[in-house]
């Protein structure tokens, strides 16, 4: 079972920190997540970096991205400091 | 009619208690301009090779800016600099407050102090009138304390217990802020000084007033604007990195074993703004106010920065924020790094855990952690151990292959293994283990832009480039969260999924060629506020060349400087846990530092064995 991580602003529209999910792709994973907020939520939400274990998923397979158990996808985005 | 510069050093020696002014050596003004950069020149001058950090004559030298103030926003600053006694090279460690510019108000551009008193003392310095004073009633006393008993209307700079007791890694407290990294406390401490109080209402000459107010309107009005000191740095604090990093895998987690934790999010600057933050807190003449101001269970206090939660929290595997927010206060009242600090307490719980130690530390104990931080201060027990760092530690325990540091100086919070240009950064800083000496992290993982975190490809020149723009920013003594506004507010708006944005970053990635075209060349154009500022205030035509080039200059005086006290470049390294042990099963399998460390030497103008060669140093004037 893999793990999903938002960033603040879509776990405060989820209502939860950390989603479990069966899905078999960051596709999947990202169409269960998007069925929960409102389209324009949604637009606005994901215009973040994508990260599946810690790397991003262009890195990767896109969001064809297998998934596997304990799996971390995490939505983050830019920060400012150091 | 020239301005910028007071010319005016202060010099006190607390043995002879003797003060002496000297105007400085125009050329050197010109060549190093301030701040970090005046501060390694005085260093490189007023010691002699292999002068040991508490030899009394080590000068403790305290720099500002030629913009420190003139209210340029974030400009005031000052930087400590003095040998550090926890790497054994340089130490140049810097923070905000209002003490930078009360020092510049007094007339100075600098003050130098050597010397040891016989008995615990502070100098007042108003303007002329200099004084060393009986410090008795103060020592023992913590930042807050000690300020609190200082006269309100100058600014400070104090040491903790932990500076008294020569903790290797002690820090210097002015207001709030912090200047941390390296021992400078302990140096201080070593004079039996326990604080500087300076105040004085001088002009700073401005050679070309409308221009310089012209600047400052359209710079604050940049920085208010801009998403990453506009929006992102006031509400969230440097506490914004902590979701980002550990997306990314990056968080040090339980002594760099892991890079995040499930419970991340509880540590974000999100949650602090939400329940903690009473208001946002920050230096004199800065418009961004990135500082915390929080209460926990009824008590108001500072918050914590991302480094301090880092370190002190996912290092030790705390994840209570008002936990982290007291330990991070705790090291600030005794006067302690908290990143060497964390990074030492979570190498020690390694060690512990793998039965290489005997001590009471274990992941997640708040308990024994607070102990530890005052043990530490006061050098009681297991924190006499402790207040020598994790690099002696290392050697007295073994456990080499994870003791985090760089030349004997802690690892902030960010795994290389997933920016590994941060890595090279790391391994070749000149005062050890550092992240702000170029933040080439913010270019790889954490800010909106994203060249390949785990690439080598361009990675030695945007390093090189990066250190040489946070040298010059720091030898005008401004802040570098001031260099995030260079990068175009449109990327924070960019879809990182965007065909544009990927296009783009691949490009980026490609640079490598063009960036030794512009690090090689003196761009006659001024396009930053700072050549403009710099302008501004000296009254001479200062270009992005420039200040390229001051940058570069000062930071191969520090690598000079560094090699005179014996570095080698045997030392240019990363712990085997960050360069062999995979962190993450998609990738981040340790940084090729081999890859890239070669290419650095060459493009820096280094022989292969990290030795700055003659054509580089008389290239760059640096006097020898």
């Amino acid at each position: 079972m893999a793990i999903f991580k938002p960033h603040a602003k879509l776990a405060a529209l989820l209502g939860e920190p950390t989603i479990r999910s069966e899905a078999a792709t960051v596709g999947e994973l990202l169409d269960e997540v998007q069925s929960r907020v409102s389209p324009e939520d949604w637009k606005r939400a994901s215009k973040a970096t994508i990260l599946v274990n810690g790397r991003s998923v262009h890195y990767l397979k896109g969001m064809r991205t297998p998934l596997g158990a304990d799996d971390q996808v995490w939505m983050v985005y830019p920060a400012s400091g150091g | 009619m020239p301005g910028g510069h007071m010319n005016c050093v202060l010099y006190v020696d607390l043995t002879t208690r003797s003060v002496e002014r000297k105007t400085p050596d125009p050329e050197d003004l010109r060549l190093y301009v301030g701040g970090r950069g005046l501060g390694i020149r005085l260093l490189y001058d007023l010691t002699e090779p292999g002068m040991d950090p508490y030899d009394e004559r080590m000068p403790l030298i305290f720099s500002a800016g030629p913009l420190t103030g003139t209210n340029a926003p974030q400009s005031n600053r000052f930087v400590v600099t003095t040998k550090s006694p926890l790497t054994g090279f340089l130490a140049d460690s810097h923070s905000g407050g209002s003490f930078a510019t009360k020092l510049r108000k007094a007339g100075y551009d600098a003050l130098v102090i050597r010397g040891r008193a016989p008995s615990p003392v502070y100098i007042q310095i108003d303007e002329d009138r200099v004084e060393i004073k009986d410090a008795s009633a103060l020592w023992g006393k913590t930042t807050s304390e000690t300020q609190a008993a200082l006269p309100k209307t100058h600014g400070m700079a104090v040491i903790g217990p932990a500076g008294e007791n020569k903790v290797r890694f002690a820090c210097i407290v002015s207001q709030k802020r912090v200047a941390g990294r390296g021992g400078v406390g302990a140096v201080m401490g070593s004079k039996n000084l326990k604080a500087v109080v300076v105040n004085g209402k001088k002009e700073i000459p401005v050679a070309d007033p409308e221009a310089y107010k012209a600047m400052r309107q359209a710079q604050t009005k940049l920085l208010q604007s801009h998403p990453a000191t506009g929006r992102i740095l006031p509400d969230l604090g440097t506490a914004s990195l902590v979701l980002v990093t550990a997306g990314r895998n990056i968080i040090p987690t339980r002594n760099y074993q892991a890079g995040q934790d499930l419970r991340s999010h509880l540590l974000s600057g999100e949650r602090m703004a939400e329940e903690f933050l009473e208001k946002k807190d920050g230096c004199m003449a800065c418009p961004v106010r990135c500082g915390r101001h929080v209460k926990v269970n009824g008590v108001e206090g500072k918050g914590p920065e991302f480094e301090t939660i880092g370190l002190m929290g996912h290092n030790l595997g705390i994840f209570d924020l008002a936990s982290v927010i007291e330990l991070g206060q705790l090291c600030d009242e005794v006067g302690v790094d908290s990143i060497s600090m964390g990074g030492t307490l979570g190498f020690v719980t390694e060690l512990t855990e793998r039965n290489m130690m005997e001590s009471p530390l274990a992941w997640g104990n708040v308990e024994a952690y607070r102990k530890a931080v005052l043990d530490t201060a006061a050098r009681r027990g297991l924190g006499d151990s402790l207040a020598e760092g994790t690099r002696r530690l290392a050697d007295r325990y073994g456990g080499q292959e994870f003791a985090i540091h760089v030349k004997g100086l802690d690892l902030p919070a960010y795994d290389p293994r997933g920016c590994v240009g941060q890595g090279l950064e790391y391994a070749v800083n000149n005062r050890g283990g550092c992240h702000i000496r170029g933040a080439t992290m913010y270019l790889e993982a954490t800010g909106p832009v994203s060249v390949d975190p785990e690439s080598p490809k361009a990675k030695p020149e945007l390093v090189i480039f990066q250190q040489n723009t946070n040298a010059g920013v720091s030898s005008l003594c401004m802040c570098y969260f001031s260099a995030y506004v260079v990068i175009p507010a449109i990327m924070h708006e960019l879809d990182p999924n965007s065909l544009v944005y990927r296009g783009l970053m691949g490009v980026i990635k490609q640079a490598g060629p063009l960036l030794r075209v512009v690090l090689a060349g003196k761009a006659p154009i001024q396009v930053l506020w700072y050549e403009n500022f710099l302008s501004a205030v000296l009254g001479r035509k200062v270009t992005m060349g420039d200040m390229a080039e001051l940058g570069e200059r000062v930071y191969n005086l520090e690598r000079l400087y560094n090699l005179r006290e014996g570095l080698t470049s045997a030392e240019d390294k990363l712990p085997d846990r960050l360069l062999h042990t995979p962190l993450s099963k998609n990738g981040q399998r340790g940084v090729p530092l081999d890859q890239m460390l070669p290419a650095y030497y060459k493009v820096r103008g280094w022989d292969s064995r990290g030795i700055p060669t003659k054509k580089t140093i008389t290239r760059l004037g640096i006097r020898v």
